[in-house]
C-alpha cells in the first residue's frame, strides 16, 4: 500500500467536480428548516393558524380580497419548506462522486416525471368526473414542494437501500418521433388558447377552455421535455439533466421572490403559473443549450471548409 | 461493458474500500462498477488503471452489443 501514497496525492488533484451543489452539512440545515416549515404550513392551511403579530399594515383600507394587515405565516412556511428541501436535495453526500451525482440527477428527472404524470392524471380526472376531495383544494400548495419530496425519497431509496452498492435508476425518454413534435404543437396551441382565454375574462365557454389548456400545456410540455432529441448521446443527456437541475433552482428562486412580492389574487395567479413553470424553464434551458451546441458546430464546420 | 476489477484488486491485494479511498469515490461506487451495473467515466477508468498500473483496456473491455 505504501507506494500508493504518492499516487494518492496525485489522484486527489484529479477529483471530479459535481456541479451546482451545496456542502454536505447543508442537508442538516435543510431538515431543521423544512420539518418546522411543514408543521407550520400544515397548521396554517388546515387550522388557519397565524403567528400572532407576525406581519404589518400593508394598506390603508381593507377590501374584500385584500385586508389591510398581512400576516406572513404562510410566506414563512413556504420559505422554510422550499429552501429546506432544496438544501436536502442538492447537498453533497459524505463521499460525493460521479455515481452519486448521476443517481441524484436521475432521481430528479424521475421525481419531476412522476409528479407531472400524477398531476396530469389528477387534472384529467377532475375535469371529467369533478373535483377530487383534498387534492383539488390544495393542488396549488402541493405543487410547491411535491416534486422535490418525491425526488428526495427516490434519491435516498437508490443510495441507501443497500449498504453494498447503489441501485441505478436509468432515465428513460420517449422516442423522438413523433412525441417531440406532438409536444411542441400541443404546447404552442395551449399557450395561445390560454392567452386568449385569460384576455377575455367573463366568458364561460372560454373559462372551461382555459382549464383544458392548462392540462394541454402540461401534457405538451411533458412530451417535449421527456422525449429524445434527433441525435441523442451521452453528452446531450448530461446537458439535459443539468438543465433540469438548473430549472429547479431557477423555478424555486422565482417562486420565492414572487412569494415576497405578490399577495392574494396576484399570488394565486403566480401559483397557477408555477404549476408548469418548472417544465417551461427546463425546456427553455435545454433548447438554449441545443442552439448553442449547433452554433458552435456550424462555426467549427465553417472554419474547416475555410481551411480547405 | 465487462470488467475484471475484482481480479485486478486480488492481484494487487487491495480491498474495495482501499481502492475507493485511492480514487476518491465511495465503496458502494466501486461495488456497483464491479457488478457491471455502472460504467464509470473515462476519468475514473484512467484513475483505476493508474492504481493498478495497467492500461485501461486490461480492466475494461467492450462486449458485443455495446
Amino acid at each position: 500500500m505504501r507506494n500508493h501514497v504518492k499516487l494518492l496525492l496525485n489522484l486527489k488533484d484529479l477529483k471530479m467536480k459535481s456541479k451546482f451543489l451545496f456542502p454536505a452539512w447543508c442537508a442538516w440545515l435543510g431538515y431543521f428548516m423544512s420539518i418546522p416549515g411543514f408543521i407550520l404550513g400544515y397548521l396554517n392551511i388546515i387550522n388557519n393558524y397565524e403567528i400572532p403579530g407576525f406581519g404589518f399594515k400593508m394598506r390603508e383600507k381593507s377590501t374584500i380580497i385584500q385586508s389591510a394587515f398581512e400576516n406572513f405565516t404562510n410566506e414563512l412556511a413556504i420559505f422554510l419548506v422550499v429552501i429546506g428541501l432544496i438544501l436536502i436535495a442538492f447537498s453533497k453526500t459524505k463521499r460525493e462522486d460521479e455515481l452519486t451525482a448521476r443517481i441524484r440527477i436521475n432521481s430528479l428527472y424521475w421525481g419531476v416525471m412522476i409528479y407531472y404524470s400524477c398531476y396530469i392524471l389528477g387534472l384529467t380526472f377532475s375535469l371529467t368526473f369533478g373535483e377530487i376531495p383534498f387534492f383539488g383544494d390544495h393542488l396549488l400548495e402541493l405543487n410547491i414542494f411535491t416534486p422535490l419530496l418525491i425526488f428526495i425519497f427516490r434519491y435516498y431509496y437508490l443510495t441507501y437501500f443497500s449498504k453494498e452498492s447503489y441501485l441505478i435508476g436509468e432515465s428513460k425518454f420517449l422516442p423522438n418521433k413523433p412525441y417531440r413534435s406532438i409536444g411542441k404543437i400541443v404546447s404552442i396551441i395551449s399557450i395561445v388558447m390560454l392567452v386568449i382565454g385569460i384576455a377575455n375574462k367573463n366568458n364561460e365557454l372560454l373559462d372551461s377552455i382555459v382549464s383544458f389548456s392548462y392540462l394541454g400545456l402540461t401534457i405538451g410540455l411533458m412530451l417535449w421535455a421527456f422525449s429524445h432529441q434527433k441525435t441523442d448521446d451521452e453528452m446531450v443527456m448530461q446537458q439535459r439533466l443539468e438543465s433540469l437541475q438548473l430549472a429547479v433552482y431557477f423555478n424555486y428562486t422565482v417562486l420565492l421572490f414572487a412569494t415576497l412580492i405578490f399577495y392574494s389574487v396576484d399570488y394565486l395567479l403566480v401559483l397557477t403559473l408555477a404549476q408548469v413553470s418548472l417544465l417551461l424553464f427546463f425546456i427553455i434551458r435545454m433548447e438554449f443549450v441545443n442552439y448553442k451546441n449547433n452554433k458552435v458546430l456550424s462555426q467549427f464546420e465553417g472554419e474547416l471548409s475555410h481551411e480547405k | 461493458m465487462k470488467n475484471n476489477l475484482r481480479v485486478q484488486r486480488a492481484i494487487k491485494n487491495i480491498t474495495q474500500a482501499e481502492l475507493a479511498d485511492l480514487i476518491q469515490v465511495s465503496r458502494q461506487t466501486i461495488n456497483t462498477i464491479e457488478s457491471g451495473k455502472y460504467v464509470p467515466s473515462t476519468v475514473l477508468a484512467l484513475k483505476m488503471a493508474k492504481v493498478f498500473n495497467v492500461p485501461v483496456e486490461e480492466i475494461f473491455d467492450l462486449e458485443e452489443g455495446d
